[in-house]
């Protein structure tokens, strides 16, 4: 009952210690005053017995349970188990939409066969490169975010989808659908030996839908290919363009525009768009 | 993160609990107060990420909740007093300790508001200085300081008592 022999360092290294927030390398030189200095040692004792206490005491009060709380977190667990299973399967849903509900590349031909001019195009970035530079990054991060095996997602359309996602993983054109009688065949580049195609998806844009397709290259670098109706232009000459950090390659071909888009950094997105306009044109 | 979702809410139910009772002093509060962190829970299940972490979410609803003060005006008129009935009402007096389980309850009881708070967080649930400190929203300085205080007014509050009451054990035949 002399004088107090703990400093206030030592007070407040008790708390530490005791409530595991001391670092390891600092503990055991704790552990030796504590040792030391029995007066220390009462106070970290009596603190560790009043802990038990309250724990105790706040358990026993706490421990009969209402109804009505039961209901509650039966209900907040019920909830959190359909968010979650709604998170896991939403992706799924999405696949299955595309694959019952077809789809429909809704295409700017006017009547008599010609294609109206695409609004917002600028000298610089065509209004579809410019969308398929956005669609890529939201493709990048979706794909960082759920690593899944090849998956669709769609917004729903008409009839024929089925084939056309199958068609363009394999083969190079897909029959296009447009409203009841309508339609177009829509060339695409065959796969390249070098790439695998990790996502293909029907994506909503300012004038239409168009077909975006996503592909890992060996070295990982992520690519996506975006075909879009456009106006009628046998422009098959290959644009390369940098915007937004990203380096994207454009052609046409009829009535259908095709943007490559990829990393900056990427040497061979130039090479692979080649590829893909020959195969296009082959077809 | 092996645990279900049943067993996780379970064990945070009990916590919520624990900690209700330290804020209202009084079981029907507390009981209230859970039951409103459900409700809203529910109601906002959405803002919990799938892979977060389920206590500091809950426990941050409940520290809202009684924070609004709608509900802190009915309970502080309730106050302090009504531990004293809850820990006679719900310590079993066949509980070994049961008189010094008493006395730290309401010697608990006395304490501010901030200092059952926070030894409420990290004596008795366990929870880092850092995520104490996050979901009071305090300073990791001021959360210190403030279990400090919290320990110290216990230990010499149970101090007190200890010299003011005798024990039972000594009661005469």
């Amino acid at each position: 009952m002399g004088g107090d022999p703990i400093s206030l360092n030592q007070d407040a290294d008790l708390h530490l210690y005791m409530d595991g927030e001391m670092e390891p390398a600092r503990r055991a030189a704790f552990e030796a005053q504590l040792a030391a200095n029995p007066a220390l040692a009462a106070k970290l004792h009596d603190y560790l017995h009043q802990q038990e206490m309250l724990k105790l005491g706040l358990d026993m009060m706490s421990g009969v349970t209402l109804r009505e709380t039961e209901t509650l977190a039966g209900r907040l667990r019920w909830r959190l188990d359909m968010d979650r299973f709604t998170r896991r399967v939403a992706p799924l849903a999405a696949a299955m939409l595309l694959v019952m509900g077809g789809w429909s590349l809704t295409v700017w031909v006017q009547e008599g066969g010609s294609g109206p001019q695409l609004a917002g195009e600028t000298d610089d970035v065509p209004a579809f490169a410019d969308e398929a530079v956005e669609a890529h990054s939201k493709a990048v991060a979706l794909s960082a975010l759920h690593p899944s095996p090849p998956q669709a997602d769609a917004t729903p359309v008409p009839a024929l989808a089925q084939t056309a996602l199958a068609q363009a993983a394999t083969v190079q054109t897909a029959r296009v659908p447009m409203g009841a009688d309508r339609g177009m065949t829509v060339a695409l580049p065959a796969i390249d030996p070098e790439l695998t195609l990790i996502r293909a998806a029907i994506v909503p844009w300012n004038h239409g839908t168009a077909l975006q397709f996503l592909y890992r290259e060996p070295d990982g670098e992520l690519l996506t290919l975006f075909v879009a109706s456009g106006d009628p232009a046998q422009d098959g000459t290959l644009h390369t363009v940098v915007q937004d950090s990203l380096r994207l390659v454009y052609w046409r071909a009829g009535l259908v525009a095709y943007t490559v888009t990829g990393n900056k950094a990427d040497g061979d997105l130039l090479n692979v768009a080649k590829r893909m306009a020959d195969s296009v044109r082959r077809s | 993160m092996t645990f279900s979702l049943r067993d996780q809410l379970s064990n945070q139910l009990r916590s919520l609990r624990r900690y209700a009772l330290a804020l209202a002093r009084n079981r029907d509060d507390a009981e209230d107060l859970v039951q409103e962190t459900l409700v809203r829970a529910i109601s906002g299940s959405r803002t919990f990420r799938p892979n977060g972490d389920l206590r500091s979410w809950l426990f941050g609803i409940l520290h809202n909740v009684h924070v609004n003060g709608v509900r802190r005006e009915q309970v502080r008129a309730r106050g302090a007093s009504a531990i004293e009935a809850m820990s006679n009402g719900q310590v079993p007096p066949s509980q070994p300790g049961h008189v010094e389980l008493m006395r730290t309850m309401e010697a608990f009881a006395t304490l501010p508001e901030e200092q059952r708070r926070v030894l409420t967080l990290v004596a008795v649930e366990g929870m880092s200085y850092q995520e104490a400190a996050r979901l009071l929203d305090i300073p990791l300085g001021t959360l210190m300081s403030r279990l400090a205080r919290g320990r110290e007014a216990l230990r010499v509050e149970m101090g007190h008592r200890d010299r003011a009451q005798p024990s039972p054990l000594r009661a005469v035949r």
